[in-house]
């Protein structure tokens, strides 16, 4: 990475010399009105041409960074050095040549970031967040999160991101009690906490937050995805009068998509609709090909339908795909034992028995390594472990 | 610890949503018990609103009751029975003793022909440090013959120091005609021998049972068919008495009662009555299989091989099942068996447990009742020492999960012939949890569906009033209190009185069978009662250990209109026939005095 020096970092002219001593008083008096009205005249040029420059920096940002990198520098010279919104500029332009030491160095030698157009600030962040210059991206969307704009959500939807990214789930969740707070209609706040609280099995919190995201009549690409996630959270939970509700609105209104399908099997499932069932897993597995998910909950199915001869064949082949997977190796050893074969059976009920040990075993041991990261004995039983999980 | 895990696989880097790259196997992570996550905003309060909701569903789900005809009227104050079984929360310490509650004994003790009520007090918990753990008494009632009770609690000798109670186990295990109870509890078990229906006195250390361990769940049953009924202990954790690190709600700093996970399990015991009045334990009685983290065990011959079996409910390790026989160790076969934890073979957070053939093939099926975000597990037996899961293919798929469920049992409530189940729930954390501390129980009626049977939730359709409630509910027994034939419920709640409901359908219909062993133990238990009753073959099986510790009334109820034959086969292996039993009547079956079939 190139380190080309920061705008403001330049050599600046002087800008004006000595005055006149004639001590007439009333030349005085004009030299003076004259030297206003000159600085004046400047100031005001330079403003324009500043702007100007400006304005043009932006038009040929997209197309030629680095001609605007130079006009967005002139018009900080032109300014004085302090014009935050042609600093911001000239750091995108340089963010857009991959020069990220020299926008972050730019960036941060903006006296007031705050000031600069917040649309602005989320596009770099936006554009540092994709490069995984996290530091720069981190300042940009503060700095967009400073006073009320349109892209206060996109911000704060970016910052919750980077804090995710880093595993800072407490200040991710703080951030999004501030977005919920400053955007009341926002619905995407709630839709994070709303899938946080299923990630930590909150059930409880998860369906009332989704349920908040829908309130807020989010877009639909968000509201499918809102409602995807709670008629899943619902079947987890085992709602299943509420879980069939959310999936009768789904489908008033489109297809399933694959993974919601899957959850919807589930609820036809729970609700003792196991023929349905079977037919919803077979289009499934028509529309979206096979995978271990799929193949399990069809053999599932088939077990449950007291057909374990097929159950074993779909069962096999969900094994196959996915080793490491304890629900289909003991429905398959339940499948075999059904058949009459329990020698079959009996290594895969082995199989499920060693990864449940293993994954109950991993955290106690992800626990002891993380209290002593130099225990040669417990690194070594993580890494053993780790290995019985594929992972 | 486990969850973390989880959450690391939900929430990668650079996901806003979380990744359901398998919803089936997040499936298979919840069935895993989790007492350690507690975020849930608390509802202990009593004020919660009757209305029936599920977890986290605020407006949706509100249920009003239906109409349909309540099987039970709330008849406590009528019963007489008032009486409030304590766990020592008012100590301050949210110890995991607190969480585990007590049960209730239904035992004739005075041998009048009505079920009597015996339930242990529970205990206390001082507030200052170190903890000190004090007994409460037991309470005795004494049953008129029609649901009303004398408090007799008078009669259960009182001891210097009862330990801390939880359960009551009853059998006549000295075969002198009167039940006699086996308390269980923190610091020890007690046996209180029934002196002729006089009194209960205390011969635990007589019998060779002074233990120091906590025990929570027992089962009586005759494991060397000599005739003498031995007894089976299981305990909870390794808890000693102290002050626990905090848990609950870090962010909240809201303390709560500790998961299971963070002690180490116990070790089991099998005692051998030495018919003198004795017990010694059996060296060995199951191997190194023998450690748990139990709460509940159930005996029965599940294998129809003559010999009893038992099946304990674990708390977050696997269940077991120990499959008798004449030669000792006992191996524990639940894994192999398909009995060890949820669909997917996870542990779960077992608690109250069952077995008895709910679908009418004549095995014995098993029943668990388990923690939140666990279904409660259906074992359909299958013969050959296996069984399958039918949780979700029996209908109880998804309708435990909202609960904790203690509490339960196999019962022909409405006298069809048929089964039903019933499910007492209450969260142990008081404030912490998933789902709120009081939580509605469950009533599940046998109902056909097409060639097989599957469960429906009727708890607003029949269950009436109380159903409705929230409780923090714990023990329960099943038993016909008011003699009208048909099945009435006792159920215990932490801290509060416990509830008597009779039942009030009062079929016209009924015989009830009370078998008693000669040449097998009194109690009978693991005998099988064949009855052809329209066209159908019933089978019942004797158990012990039925519920959360909590003892159920043995005698069978069975829906007869005029008359029954019946077939039992005992212990011992012998069959006889008892012929034209009539109907409206309690039959004494005594052994060696049926017929040859």
């Amino acid at each position: 990475m190139s380190h080309r020096k920061s705008p403001t970092m330049k050599p600046q002219k002087p800008t004006s010399g000595g005055l006149p001593t004639r001590k007439t008083g009333r030349r005085k008096w004009i030299i003076l009105a004259m030297l206003i009205t000159m600085i004046t005249a400047g100031w005001v040029w330079s403003s324009f041409t500043s702007s100007a420059d400006l304005a043009q920096a932006r038009q040929l940002l997209p197309t030629d960074p680095a001609a605007a990198e130079q006009m967005a520098e002139r018009a900080v010279i032109s300014a004085g050095g302090n014009f935050p919104d042609a600093q911001l500029v000239q750091c995108r332009a340089l963010a857009a040549m991959g020069q990220w030491d020299a926008a972050l160095g730019g960036m941060s030698l903006i006296k007031k970031p705050s000031l600069c157009n917040p649309d602005e600030l989320l596009d770099l962040g936006r554009q540092a967040m994709q490069a995984g210059q996290w530091q720069l991206a981190e300042i940009s969307l503060q700095s967009a999160t400073a006073r009320e704009s349109d892209a206060l959500s996109g911000a704060f939807e970016l910052l919750v991101q980077l804090q995710l990214r880093f595993q800072r789930p407490g200040e991710a969740l703080e951030l999004c009690r501030e977005w919920k707070r400053r955007v009341p209609d926002a619905a995407m706040p709630w839709a994070i906490t709303g899938d946080r609280a299923m990630a930590s099995v909150d059930f409880g919190s998860s369906i009332a937050d989704y349920r908040e995201a829908l309130r807020r009549h989010p877009a639909q690409d968000l509201e499918n995805s809102v409602r995807s996630s709670l008629v899943q959270v619902l079947v987890l939970s085992g709602d299943v009068p509420a879980a069939r509700r959310e999936f009768d609105l789904i489908m008033k209104s489109r297809p399933l998509a694959g993974k919601v399908q899957l959850a919807y099997v589930q609820l036809l499932r729970l609700e003792g609709r196991l023929d349905e069932g079977l037919v919803e897993i077979e289009q499934y597995l028509a529309k979206s090909g096979k995978n271990s998910e799929s193949l399990r909950l069809r053999g599932i199915l088939l077990l449950d339908v007291g057909k374990p001869e097929l159950a074993v064949a779909e069962l096999k082949q969900s094994v196959a795909l996915n080793p490491y997977d304890i629900g289909a190796h003991h429905k398959l050893a339940q499948a075999y034992q059904q058949i009459g074969d329990p020698g079959s059976a009996k290594p895969h009920l082995e199989r499920a028995q060693k990864l449940t040990d293993a994954t109950y075993r991993i955290g106690e041991v992800q626990q002891r390594v993380r209290a002593e990261p130099t225990n040669a004995e417990a690194i070594q039983e993580l890494k053993e472990l780790n290995a019985v999980l594929g992972r | 610890m486990f969850y973390g895990e989880l959450n690391h696989r939900l929430h990668a880097p650079g996901s806003l949503r979380p990744l359901f790259s398998s919803l089936l196997f997040v499936l298979v992570l919840t069935s895993i018990n989790c007492t350690d996550k507690v975020t849930a905003p608390p509802k202990s309060s009593s004020s919660v609103p009757d209305e029936r909701r599920y977890l986290g569903d605020s407006t949706d789900n509100i249920v009003a009751p239906k109409p349909g005809r309540a099987w039970w009227v709330d008849e406590t104050d009528r019963s007489g029975i008032r009486f409030v079984y304590q766990n020592g929360r008012d100590g301050g310490h949210f110890t995991i003793l607190e969480s585990v509650g007590g049960g209730v004994a239904l035992l004739d003790f005075d041998q009048d022909g009505d079920v009597d009520v015996f339930i242990p007090g529970g205990g206390s918990i001082s507030t200052s440090k170190p903890i000190e753990i004090l007994g409460l008494p037991a309470g005795l009632f004494s049953n008129q013959g029609d649901g009303k009770f004398t408090d007799v609690s008078n009669l259960v000798e009182s001891i210097p120091r009862p330990c801390y109670s939880h359960g009551a186990f009853a059998s006549d295990y000295n075969r002198d005609g009167y039940p006699d109870v086996l308390v269980t509890g923190y610091q020890g078990c007690q046996l209180l021998k029934n002196e002729q229906g006089k009194r209960f006195v205390d011969v635990t250390t007589s019998a060779k049972l002074d233990s120091p361990e906590w025990t929570t769940a027992a089962a009586w049953a005759d494991v060397d068919r000599d005739g003498w009924a031995d007894l089976m202990t299981v305990g909870y954790v390794q808890w000693n008495n102290e002050v626990d690190a905090f848990c609950g709600d870090t962010q909240t700093k809201t303390r709560d009662v500790c998961p299971p996970q963070n002690y180490a399990a116990t070790r089991q015991h099998l005692f051998r009555n030495n018919r003198d009045g004795t017990f010694t334990e059996i060296a060995n009685a199951f191997g190194s299989d023998a450690i748990g983290k139990g709460l509940g065990v159930v005996a029965t011959d599940v294998n129809d091989d003559g010999w009893v079996d038992f099946y304990v409910a674990n708390d977050q390790v696997a269940n077991q099942l120990y499959l008798g026989g004449p030669t000792f160790p006992w191996h524990d076969s639940g894994v192999a068996a398909g009995v060890s934890g949820s669909e997917f073979g996870a542990p779960e957070g077992s608690m109250g447990v069952d077995a008895a053939d709910y679908d009418g093939d004549g095995r014995p099926d098993l029943w668990v009742t388990n923690y939140e975000l666990e279904d409660n597990s259906l074992y359909q037996n299958r013969g050959q020492n296996q069984f399958s899961h039918a949780t979700v293919r029996a209908g109880l798929g998804g309708n435990g999960r909202p609960y904790v469920g203690f509490g339960t049992g196999f019962a022909d409530f409405d006298m069809d012939g048929w089964l039903d189940l019933f499910v007492i729930n209450g969260h142990v954390l008081y404030s912490t949890g998933r789902s709120a501390y009081l939580e509605p129980p469950i009533l599940l009626h046998n109902v056909p569906a097409g060639t097989q049977r599957r469960f429906k939730d009727v708890s607003i359709e029949h269950g009436g009033p109380w159903f409705q409630k929230r409780i923090a509910g714990r023990g329960a027994a099943v038993g016909d209190l008011d003699n009208d034939g048909d099945l009435d419920l006792i159920v215990v709640r932490q801290n509060e009185p416990v509830s008597v409901l009779i039942n009030q359908l009062q079929p016209a219909d009924w015989v009830r069978l009370d078998l008693r062993g000669t040449t097998s133990d009194p109690d009978a238990i693991g005998s099988v009662v064949k009855a052809q009753i329209e066209g159908r073959e019933i089978v019942r099986h004797i158990r012990s250990g039925s519920g959360y510790l909590s003892q159920f009334d043995q005698r069978i109820h069975l829906p007869v209109k005029e008359a029954v034959d019946i077939t039992v086969t005992w212990p011992t292996g012998k069959s006889e026939r008892f012929s034209r039993l009539k109907s409206r009547a309690t039959h004494r079956i005594q052994e060696g005095t049926g017929e040859s079939p």
